[in-house]
C-alpha cells in the first residue's frame, strides 16, 4: 500500500515537473521587468540598471560588430537566426531563449537584456529559484562596449526577422542574391563564398566553400554538382545537427534568387553549361516492404562495405575511421548510426538511400553507384542500418526513478539485471563560458539507470565514444569492431597474426565521466550553479576515469576549484564495446563525511553530468555539461 | 662593245621577264601547292619540322634515405606481407617519380586514355601525368574491397567504392591540379594524379631520367615535382637541338619524408 501511494506521489510530481518543463520550453519565461534589481554589481562599479541606456549609438559599423559577437558566443544555444534553434537547442533544459518570441526582448527594455546577460542564469532573482539555466553569466568574459554592441544586434535582428515577409514578387535575380547573400549568409561562409567567415569559427563542419562548388547533399553523383533543386533543398531545410539554420522564412523567389548567386560563385557551373553537360540525377525509387531476409542480406553488405568506418554497431569505430577523421581538415566523424536523430539528411528509408547512392561530397563516404549494387541490396543496407537505432528517440524524463531491490547491486554493467531497469536519456552540450570551449563534441548524451537497497546507491552509464583509451585493454573488457572479413582463401590464421607488441599506452588525457549533485539538498539551500558549483553552493563529483582507472569523489566550488576527497568511497567497474563505454557506480547511501552529499528515500535530489573525449583534447574545463535534473529514491 | 654589252642586258631582262612570266602563270601555282602540302605535312607530323627536346635527370644530393616499408598485418595474403612505401624512391643519387612539365604558351594538349589500377594493394602506377581533357581509367585486380578516395578540388572530386572483379571506372580530368589519392580502407595505399596543362610532362623513371619531345621552338618554365621533395622550376629555351636540363634536390628532413 505504501509503495502503491509512494508511486502515486511520484507520477503526481513527475506530471506537475514535466508541465513545468513545458511551460519553461515555451521559449523566453525569464523574469519580467519588474523583478530587474535596481542597481547589480559589475567589477565592483554599481550599475543602476532603471535608467540605465546602451551608451553606443547604433549603426551599421556597430551591428556588423554585434553580429560577429553574436555568432561567436550566442549562436550556438540562440541559433544564427535567434531563434534558440542552435547546435545546443536540445541540450540544455530549459531550451535556450527564442529572441523571436512575443514576450522575448522586443517587449523588453535594452537593459532588462544588459542585466540578462551580464549575470546570466545564477543572477536570477530568489524567486525563480530553482533556476535551471545554462545562460552563463558574461561579465567576466565579453567587455561592456561589447555587451552593448551585441544587444543592439540582438534587438535589430530580432525586429527584421519578425517582420512578416514581404512576397517578393520580382524575378529571382543574381543581383538580389548577392544582397541577400550578405546580409544573411556572408557571416559564416565569408565575403567571397570561400567558407571563412566569422561563424566559421564556430562551425564543425565548416561552412560549405562555394567557390570550390561541392555540396554534400546532392540528387548528382559524388563529386558532381548540384542541381538548383538540390541547392534549394539545401538553403530550405538547412543541415541538422550543424550551424546551418532552415531559410525557410525567406520567400521563395529570395531562395531562388540565392541560388543564382551561389551558382555564380563557383566557375564549376558556368563549364556545366558550357561544355552542355546534364545532370546524372540519381532516382529513389519506392521501397520495397521490409523483409528478414532482406534484413539479414543487409547485415551482410553493412559488414564488408561499411564496418571498416562505421563499426560493427555502427558507432563509427571501424578499423579504418581514425584514418579518415581530422578535425582540423574538415574531415568529421563518420555518422553514429545508432543516433538517426542526428542524420544530417534525414533518417527515412529514401533518405538513407540516396545518402547510399550519391555519397556524401567532401567527406570519406563513398557513393555506392548501380555499377557496384542494385537497388535492391541498396534497400537490403537501409534495413539494417534503422536495425542499429533504437525505434524511436529516447526521451528525457525531467525524474529519474532509483528502484528499490532486494539483496547486492549490480556491480558489473553487463548485469542482467540492468537489462530490465528503466533509463533514462540526458543530452550533452559543449561547454562554451570558459575559455577552453568544446564547439563540436563527440559525446552528446549519457543514458543512464539506477538501483538502491537501502544501503547502496548504484548507476549504471553508457556513453558512445569511438575511440577507447588503449590502456584499458590491460585492465577490463574491451571489444573492437573487427576489420570486414576477408574471403576464407585471403584470411590469415590467429597465431599468425601475433605479433610481440609492447602493452599499450594511455591517452594523453583519459576519457572521463561525471555525476554531479549538490554538496547538500537541505529544504532550504538553493541549487548550485550547473558548472560546477560555486562557494556558497558546493557540488559532489563522483568522477570515473580510463587513466588512471578509477571513481574518485571530488568536492568542487567551481569549474576550477576541485579537491580529491580524503576518504573514497566509490567503488566502479567500466568495459568497452564497440564505441561505447559501460560503468557502473555504487556508493554507501550515507556516508561520514561532512562534505558528501547523504541520499535519502523519497526526496528529490538534482542530478546532472560531465563528460571529457580524452582522445580529442578534452581535459578540465573542456567538456560536455548537462543540465541540472532530478531523481528521487523509492 | 657597248652594243654587245646592250644585247646581252637585253637578253638578261629578256629571260628574266620571261622566267617571271612563266613562273607566275604556272610555277606560283606550284609553288603554293608546296606550300599548302608543307603545311598540312607539319599539321600531321607535329614538331617534325623543327622542334627540340629536354632530357635531364632528377637528383638528390641529400643523404640516402631507408624508408620502413608497410606491413599489410591480416591482409598478407591478399596484398602481400609487406609494401614498399613509395613516398621517396631514390637509387644512387637518382629520384624516381619526379613530375616534369612544361609550361608556356602555344603548347598542345593531346586526349588520351590513362589507367590507374588497383593491384596488390597498391596503385600502378603510384604517379600519373596526364594532360587536361584526357580521361582516367581506374580498374582494380583486387579481391578486397577497396575506396578510391580523390582530394581534388578544380577536378570532380571521386569516393568511389571498388569490390572485386568490378568494371572500369573512367573520369574526365578537366583542370591542371595535382591530386592526391588514399584507399580508405587501407592506410598505406597512396597515389598521385598531376594533370598538367598540355601534353609536354614526364615522370622521372627508377634511374632518374625524364624526356619531353616534339617542343616547338620557344622560352618556357619546366617544372620539376616530387610528392615529398617538393618542386622546383627552370627557365628554358627551346631550339631544334636537344637541351640538357638536370633538377637537384637537396636534403629534407627526415620527418618529411614520413607525411
Amino acid at each position: 500500500m505504501a509503495s502503491k501511494l509512494f508511486g502515486t506521489k511520484i507520477y503526481l510530481l513527475a506530471l506537475i515537473l514535466s508541465l513545468l518543463q513545458v511551460s519553461k520550453s515555451n521559449g523566453f519565461t525569464g523574469p519580467s521587468e519588474s523583478d530587474m534589481p535596481s542597481i547589480i554589481t559589475v567589477e565592483g562599479k554599481s550599475i543602476p540598471l532603471q535608467s540605465l541606456k546602451n551608451p553606443i549609438k547604433k549603426s551599421e559599423q556597430i551591428l556588423a560588430e554585434g553580429s560577429k559577437i553574436y555568432i561567436t558566443n550566442c549562436a550556438l544555444c540562440h541559433g544564427d537566426l535567434l531563434d534558440g534553434k542552435g547546435l545546443y537547442s536540445q541540450s540544455f533544459n530549459p531550451p535556450p531563449a527564442n529572441f523571436l518570441h512575443p514576450k522575448s526582448i522586443l517587449s523588453r527594455s535594452q537593459s532588462y537584456s544588459y542585466w540578462r546577460i551580464i549575470k546570466g542564469g545564477r543572477g536570477m532573482p530568489e524567486s525563480y529559484n530553482p533556476w535551471d539555466s545554462a545562460m552563463p553569466a558574461w561579465e567576466k568574459v565579453l567587455k561592456e562596449d561589447e555587451v552593448w554592441k551585441v544587444i543592439h544586434y540582438i534587438y535589430s535582428k530580432a525586429e527584421e526577422i519578425s517582420k512578416p515577409s514581404i512576397q517578393n514578387i520580382s524575378t529571382p535575380s543574381i543581383k538580389n542574391g548577392q544582397k541577400l547573400y550578405e546580409d544573411n549568409c556572408s557571416i559564416c561562409h565569408g565575403d567571397d563564398g570561400g567558407g571563412d567567415g566569422p561563424g566559421a569559427k564556430i562551425s564543425s563542419p565548416f561552412p560549405r566553400n562555394f567557390i570550390k562548388g561541392h555540396i554534400k547533399f546532392r540528387s548528382t553523383p559524388f563529386g558532381k554538382i548540384p542541381t538548383d533543386e538540390d541547392l534549394f533543398k539545401a538553403i530550405t531545410n538547412g543541415s541538422n545537427g550543424t550551424t546551418m539554420p532552415s531559410w525557410k522564412h525567406l520567400s521563395e523567389n529570395d531562395r531562388h534568387s540565392l541560388v543564382l548567386y551561389l551558382k555564380s560563385l563557383s566557375k564549376k557551373f558556368s563549364r556545366f553549361v558550357k561544355k552542355r553537360k546534364t545532370h546524372k540525377i540519381v532516382v529513389v525509387p519506392e521501397p520495397p516492404k521490409f523483409t528478414l531476409q532482406s534484413l539479414k542480406r543487409g547485415g551482410k553488405l553493412f559488414l564488408q562495405n561499411c564496418s571498416a568506418c562505421h563499426g560493427l554497431k555502427g558507432r563509427s569505430d571501424g578499423t579504418s575511421t581514425k584514418k579518415v577523421v581530422s578535425i582540423e581538415t574538415d574531415s568529421i566523424w563518420p555518422r553514429n548510426l545508432s543516433k538517426p536523430w542526428k542524420f544530417r539528411r534525414g533518417d527515412t528509408r529514401k533518405d538513407i538511400f540516396l545518402t547510399l547512392r550519391t555519397g556524401l561530397s567532401l567527406s570519406a563516404m563513398p557513393m555506392f553507384s548501380s555499377r557496384i549494387f542494385k537497388d535492391e541490396q541498396i534497400w537490403d543496407l537501409v534495413h539494417y542500418v534503422q536495425t542499429l537505432a533504437p525505434s524511436h528517440k529516447p526521451t528525457t524524463n525531467p525524474i529519474l526513478k532509483v528502484k528499490k531491490i532486494d539483496g547486492d547491486l549490480p556491480g558489473n554493467p553487463k548485469d542482467s539485471l540492468w537489462k530490465t531497469t528503466s533509463s533514462n536519456f540526458y543530452p550533452l552540450g559543449g561547454q562554451i563560458i570558459e575559455s577552453k570551449k568544446v564547439i563540436y563534441p563527440i559525446i552528446d548524451n549519457v543514458v543512464v539507470k539506477a538501483l538502491h537497497n537501502n544501503k547502496e546507491i548504484a548507476f549504471y552509464l553508457h556513453w558512445d565514444d569511438p575511440t577507447v583509451d588503449p590502456v584499458l585493454k590491460s585492465f577490463i573488457s574491451v571489444k573492437e569492431s573487427p576489420a570486414p572479413p576477408l574471403p576464407e582463401h585471403l584470411q590469415v590464421e590467429e597465431s599468425q597474426e601475433v605479433t610481440t607488441e609492447e602493452p599499450p599506452k594511455p591517452q594523453k588525457f583519459p576519457d572521463s565521466i561525471a555525476i554531479q549533485f549538490p554538496a547538500s539538498v537541505d529544504d532550504d539551500s538553493q541549487k548550485p550553479y550547473f558548472l560546477n558549483g560555486d562557494t556558497e553552493h558546493p557540488v559532489n563529483l563522483w568522477k570515473w576515469s580510463s587513466h588512471p582507472m578509477k571513481a574518485l569523489e571530488i568536492n568542487a566550488t567551481g569549474i576550477n576549484n576541485q579537491k580529491i576527497q580524503k576518504k573514497q568511497n566509490l567503488v566502479s567497474q567500466a568495459s568497452f564495446e564497440f564505441g561505447r563505454y559501460y560503468l557502473t557506480i555504487k556508493r554507501p547511501l550515507t556516508t561520514m563525511e561532512k562534505d558528501d552529499l547523504q541520499f535519502r528515500s523519497g526526496q528529490i535530489i538534482p542530478i546532472a553530468f560531465n563528460a571529457w573525449n580524452g582522445s580529442a583534447g578534452e581535459t578540465g574545463s573542456q567538456k560536455v555539461v548537462s543540465s541540472w535534473y532530478n531523481l528521487i529514491l523509492e | 662593245m657597248i652594243y654587245l654589252n646592250f644585247l646581252r642586258r637585253q637578253l638578261n631582262l629578256d629571260l628574266t621577264r620571261y622566267i617571271y612570266y612563266k613562273w607566275t602563270k604556272t610555277t606560283l601555282v606550284l609553288f603554293m601547292k608546296f606550300f599548302a602540302y608543307l603545311f598540312i605535312f607539319q599539321l600531321l607530323t607535329p614538331g617534325s619540322a623543327i622542334s627540340g627536346s629536354i632530357k635531364g635527370s632528377a637528383l638528390f644530393s641529400g643523404k640516402n634515405i631507408q624508408l620502413e616499408a608497410h606491413k599489410t598485418g591480416k591482409y598478407k595474403k591478399a596484398c602481400g606481407v609487406t609494401i614498399i612505401n613509395e613516398s621517396m624512391l631514390v637509387n644512387k643519387g637518382k629520384i624516381k617519380n619526379v613530375v616534369i612539365s612544361l609550361h608556356g604558351k602555344n603548347l598542345k594538349t593531346n586526349t588520351g586514355e590513362h589507367k590507374l589500377d588497383q593491384k596488390k594493394c597498391r596503385y600502378e602506377p603510384h604517379v600519373i601525368t596526364m594532360p587536361v581533357d584526357s580521361e582516367l581509367k581506374i580498374h582494380t585486380s583486387d579481391p578486397v574491397n577497396h575506396n578510391i578516395h580523390t582530394y581534388s578540388f578544380e577536378n570532380d572530386p571521386m569516393n568511389i567504392m571498388f569490390i572485386p572483379d568490378q568494371e572500369e571506372y573512367i573520369q574526365e580530368m578537366e583542370e591542371a591540379e595535382i591530386i592526391k589519392v588514399e584507399c580508405d580502407l587501407h592506410s598505406w595505399m597512396t597515389a598521385w594524379i598531376v594533370v598538367t596543362p598540355n601534353g609536354y610532362s614526364d615522370v622521372s623513371s627508377s634511374d632518374g631520367t625524364f624526356s619531353i619531345s616534339n617542343i616547338p621552338p620557344g622560352k618556357y618554365e619546366l617544372t620539376a615535382w616530387h610528392e615529398t621533395l617538393g618542386s622546383q622550376s627552370k627557365s628554358v629555351t627551346i631550339n631544334d637541338k636537344e637541351t640538357n636540363v638536370n633538377f637537384e634536390f637537396p636534403e629534407i628532413l627526415a620527418e618529411e619524408t614520413k607525411k
